[in-house]
């Protein structure tokens, strides 16, 4: 497994140990759920949105989760950022379960993985410059003078693909493209080994979406991070993804290489996922939607 | 002037289309005029409040103030608490401009001293309030749990006592002085400083950009203090403006019952308290103090208005939004057969500023047919339609052109005549149906409302019809549905509601902007299925308005593709997907992920849609295109028979949908 996910390693403040043989990530029996307060009965109210997931994630790679909203996508995505409750299961991030973290997270996991959010308008804070988002999320995992700063900064932002311009202005003043890679930029400032994508794409037109999908692909293979690569177009899903899992209703009906579950798939819910999936292709869309009106009549 | 930089990056984006270097991938023409436009964020705070001339002239009664206040002893011409008895209750003269009081004292002197009491008492106390309620605030709303009730509990009791007994306890308790019944005035509005600080932070908590943050590991003082505090600020800015005005009320009327002050400070209210026994001989002594109070409070409550405008970054007017495009309104007519339902016809609509938002929009949409309009979000699709319901958003007006249903002309109707049609005879679909309904009434009572608009039915009939049409369009067990609030509805059932509201009056056109977007995959393909069918069977016409070309492909006949305000194509949907004619159509076509991009980068259009006051001459697609020749950069491009605007139709071969 190898450790040289950023161009310079020297100075990372704190080398993680190269571990041992393995994923970069498995997730194994993860279930999560939700507290909903109290009924008026006072029996504590859950609700289930992750039920018994396992997948693993090697470095370098994507692994990319189709599923409807409510099919408990979001909340694996969470999970793995400690951001919503792990309720059952595990998470191993290098060898290490995230479990025994405690309540404080440790600097080195925040370091090693990051989010990309689906919305840039809200994921971004309206108050502060983009220069003022990167450098907190640079200079927390590496103090530098404000100098060097300033040159990280500018160079985040050119991976990205936006000018020096860019960071005396607030969120709201650029484009949805350009947020995204604003976000992808903080993302990356901290040198992280695996990304979670939440929907990175949903919000953005068709020649930005292939925009910001070609950069995530790019840096991918620039720096050999890993992307839990989270939306609801299968289409999607497959051009970015190595590996594919469907979620219905929290569980994963199915998993396996990208190829193979988009040709071939075995769940009813696959193929109906697929069938429903528009192409641009009219020809290929009126086959699809025959299909589609064949699945939902044995629906 | 714009032109010239623009010009230098047309060249560097048209060879980079297929390209994939992140660098290069978003230097679009706006880059130029961004790279100009605006100057560091202070200065545009600056800029704005000198714009608001009522919150300069706050500011400059704040700064009168705080100089009075500071500069009394300098400035006041006498001692204002020398009684002077040979002089006593003059009027205004050249000694005293203000004349003197019952002892003789200069009232101008008084009035002056009497502005750094107020100033004092109401800062001491809003300072007070606004360290601990917003600390207190900041921590209840980001701990959240135990923290928080308790918090609230002890903020309810507080609440309940009034400011002004409190300060009369303290002052019991703690002894006369203005300061401790300040210290009462601001331990009540720390409460109301909390309240509002943890309502924002409670919002804010759940915004991404929190979770982001905590991602990143940042600390959570750092959160609190730097993420989520100046989201607070605005609703904060205009609260302590008012309290400050309340603190300086509290503090006249406390100087005027004789608690507050002691005998040595001089303030306006014991100002007024001294002048009761003489205000009918001598008025000027109880309105002049009056005057300064009235104004004083009276221009901290604006100003805080003024601040909290001034400080959003959102309120910065839209860069170049003063200059006018240029572009001259050329109208290309497209031959529409006569059976057409709706002809739209050289249609043009311009912003308050003359730009144009949409130029020479020409299309037909036959009877029993479904025409999409396609493109890029910006490229003026929401506001054609907008313009054919007449639903242009303020500002916005038709500047020429004309939009006829079958032979009656809806440019420039109003009033009743435009409710005969909207409603009535077109109908219109949402994108996002949780905000298309109205969460507080029962989707019945919509529906049967919106039935009875445009029809004589009676309650109980427009009932039964509103069940009619949720079967209509799907929606299972319809009486017993038509007493649910919109919330009860998932998505997809909700926007069959919205639907089945549209078709009440039996619409000939049914417009339908985004329909699916905010649905799932699979909802989203019942939802067009429903289209198609209810279209069949009711004899409409349907317009749909989507950036998915996908959805065009599923369920249209006709498209337009709509590229900076202009239709660039229209041709149906088989021709225009399987051969385009416009770059653009072959661009947009070839963005979307499809089973033969495996691995490979997809083929992108570099750069954005320009805004609206800045189209580019000449073919306005020509700064994204990567055919683009000198000519296309110059001169108008008239629409051809397809409707294509293209000057090199003839000579391109396009590539298709895959």
């Amino acid at each position: 497994m190898s450790t040289d996910i950023t161009p310079d390693t020297e100075q990372s403040s704190e080398p993680s140990e190269p571990s041992k043989d393995g994923p970069l990530l498995s997730v194994e029996n993860l279930s999560v759920q939700y507290q909903l307060g109290r009924g008026m009965t006072g029996r504590a109210k859950t609700l289930t949105a992750v039920r018994d997931v396992s997948f693993s994630i090697e470095t370098g790679r994507t692994l990319g989760l189709v599923g409807e909203s409510g099919s408990g996508k979001s909340s694996i995505g969470r999970a793995i950022l400690r951001l919503a409750p792990v309720s059952g299961g595990r998470i191993v991030f290098d060898g290490q379960d995230t479990a025994t973290f405690g309540k404080r997270t440790p600097l080195s996991f925040n370091r090693d993985v990051q989010v990309v959010f689906q919305d840039p308008m809200s994921s971004l804070n309206p108050r502060q410059t983009i220069a003022t988002t990167i450098g907190q999320a640079i200079t927390r995992h590496r103090p530098l003078s404000g100098l060097e700063r300033d040159r990280e900064i500018e160079q985040a932002l050119d991976r990205v693909g936006l000018s020096g311009y860019h960071a005396d202005r607030y969120p709201h003043e650029l484009s949805g493209g350009q947020r995204q890679r604003v976000a992808i930029a903080r993302a990356l400032a901290p040198r992280p080994r695996l990304i979670v994508c939440d929907e990175p794409v949903s919000a953005l037109d068709v020649s930005t979406q292939s925009q910001v999908i070609n950069l995530l692909m790019e840096l991918q293979r620039e720096l050999s991070v890993s992307y839990l690569f989270i939306a609801h177009d299968l289409e999607v899903v497959r051009h970015i993804s190595d590996d594919i899992g469907v979620l219905y209703l929290g569980q994963m009906v199915e998993a396996g290489p990208a190829d193979q579950v988009y040709r071939t798939p075995a769940h009813s819910y696959t193929q109906r996922l697929l069938a429903s999936t528009l192409v641009a292709n009219p020809a290929r869309q009126a086959a699809r939607t025959a299909e589609r009106r064949a699945l939902g009549a044995d629906a | 002037m714009t032109d010239q930089p623009r010009e230098g990056t047309l060249q560097s984006t048209a060879v980079l289309t297929e390209q994939t270097d992140p660098a290069g991938i978003e230097p679009g023409d706006g880059a130029a005029a961004e790279a100009a436009a605006g100057p560091r964020a202070k200065a545009r705070t600056l800029r704005r409040m000198l714009r608001q001339p009522v919150t300069l002239f706050c500011l400059a009664m704040l700064l009168l103030q705080v100089v009075l206040a500071l500069g009394a002893p300098l400035i006041a011409p006498y001692d204002p608490a020398a009684p002077n008895v040979a002089n006593k209750l003059q009027g205004p003269s050249g000694d005293h401009w203000l004349g003197t009081d019952d002892l003789g004292r200069d009232t101008l002197s008084r009035i002056i001293y009497g502005t750094r009491t107020a100033l004092l008492a109401s800062t001491e106390s809003v300072a007070i309030g606004l360290v601990l309620g917003v600390g207190l605030g900041l921590f209840v709303g980001y701990r959240g749990g135990w923290w928080d009730r308790i918090g609230m509990r002890i903020a309810d009791v507080m609440q309940s006592i009034p400011a002004l007994l409190l300060a009369l306890a303290l002052v019991a308790v703690l002894g006369s002085g203005l300061g401790n019944a300040m210290l009462a005035v601001g331990l009540i509005f720390a409460v109301s400083f909390m309240r509002i600080t943890r309502a924002v932070v409670l919002a804010e908590r759940e915004k991404l950009y929190v979770d982001a943050a905590r991602v990143l590991g940042l600390r959570s003082s750092g959160i609190m203090l730097r993420q989520v505090l100046p989201n607070v600020s605005p609703p904060l800015i205009v609260q302590a403006s008012i309290a400050l005005g309340t603190a300086l009320l509290i503090e006249a009327t406390l100087s005027f019952l004789g608690v507050g002050i002691d005998a040595t400070q001089v303030s306006w209210g014991a100002m007024l308290d001294a002048s009761r026994q003489h205000v009918s001989e001598h008025p000027l002594l109880a309105i002049l103090p009056g005057a300064a109070i009235t104004l004083s409070v009276l221009a901290f409550n604006l100003l805080g208005d003024g601040l909290r405008d001034a400080g959003s970054p959102r309120s910065a007017p839209r860069a170049g939004s003063g200059k006018k495009a240029k572009l001259p309104i050329v109208s290309t007519p497209v031959p529409s057969p006569d059976d057409a339902l709706l002809r739209v016809d050289g249609l043009t609509v311009t912003d308050r500023n003359g730009a144009q938002l949409i130029s020479d929009v020409s299309f037909h949409i036959k009877r029993g047919e479904t025409f999409g309009v396609v493109g890029e979000s910006g490229c003026g699709k929401s506001i054609t339609a907008a313009a054919i319901l007449g639903l242009l958003p303020k500002g916005v007006t038709i500047a020429g052109g004309s939009i006829r249903l079958e032979d009656s002309e809806l440019a420039g109707l109003s009033g009743e005549a435009l409710r005969q049609v909207r409603g009535k005879r077109i109908g219109m679909v949402f994108q996002d149906p949780g905000s298309a309904l109205s969460p507080v009434h029962t989707v019945g009572r919509q529906l049967t409302d919106a039935i009875r608009a445009h029809s004589g039915l009676s309650k109980a009939e427009a009932h039964d019809r509103a069940a009619e049409l949720l079967t209509l369009v799907g929606v299972p067990n319809p009486q017993e549905r038509l007493k649910d609030y919109p919330h009860q509805f998932s998505g997809g059932m909700a926007q069959r509601v919205v639907i089945a509201g549209a078709l009440a009056c039996d619409p000939e056109l049914l417009i339908a902007d985004e329909p699916t977007t905010a649905l799932d995959v699979t909802i989203q393909a019942q939802v067009l299925d429903l289209l198609a069918s209810l279209r069949e069977r009711l004899q409409m016409s349907l317009l749909i308005i989507t950036h998915d070309l996908g959805v065009v492909a599923d369920s249209c006949d006709r498209v337009a593709v709509m590229y900076a305000g202009q239709i660039v194509e229209q041709r149906s949907v088989e021709d225009a997907f399987a051969e385009p004619k416009h770059p653009y159509t072959e661009a947009l076509l070839a963005a979307v992920p499809h089973s033969e991009t495996d691995g490979e980068p997809l083929a992108t259009i570099p750069g954005r849609v320009p805004p609206a006051w800045a189209w580019p001459q000449g073919c306005r697609f020509n700064p994204r295109c990567p055919y683009a020749t000198d000519d296309c950069r110059t001169g108008t491009v008239p629409a051809d028979a397809d409707g294509v605007r293209c000057l090199r139709v003839t000579e391109l071969q396009l590539a298709g949908a895959r």
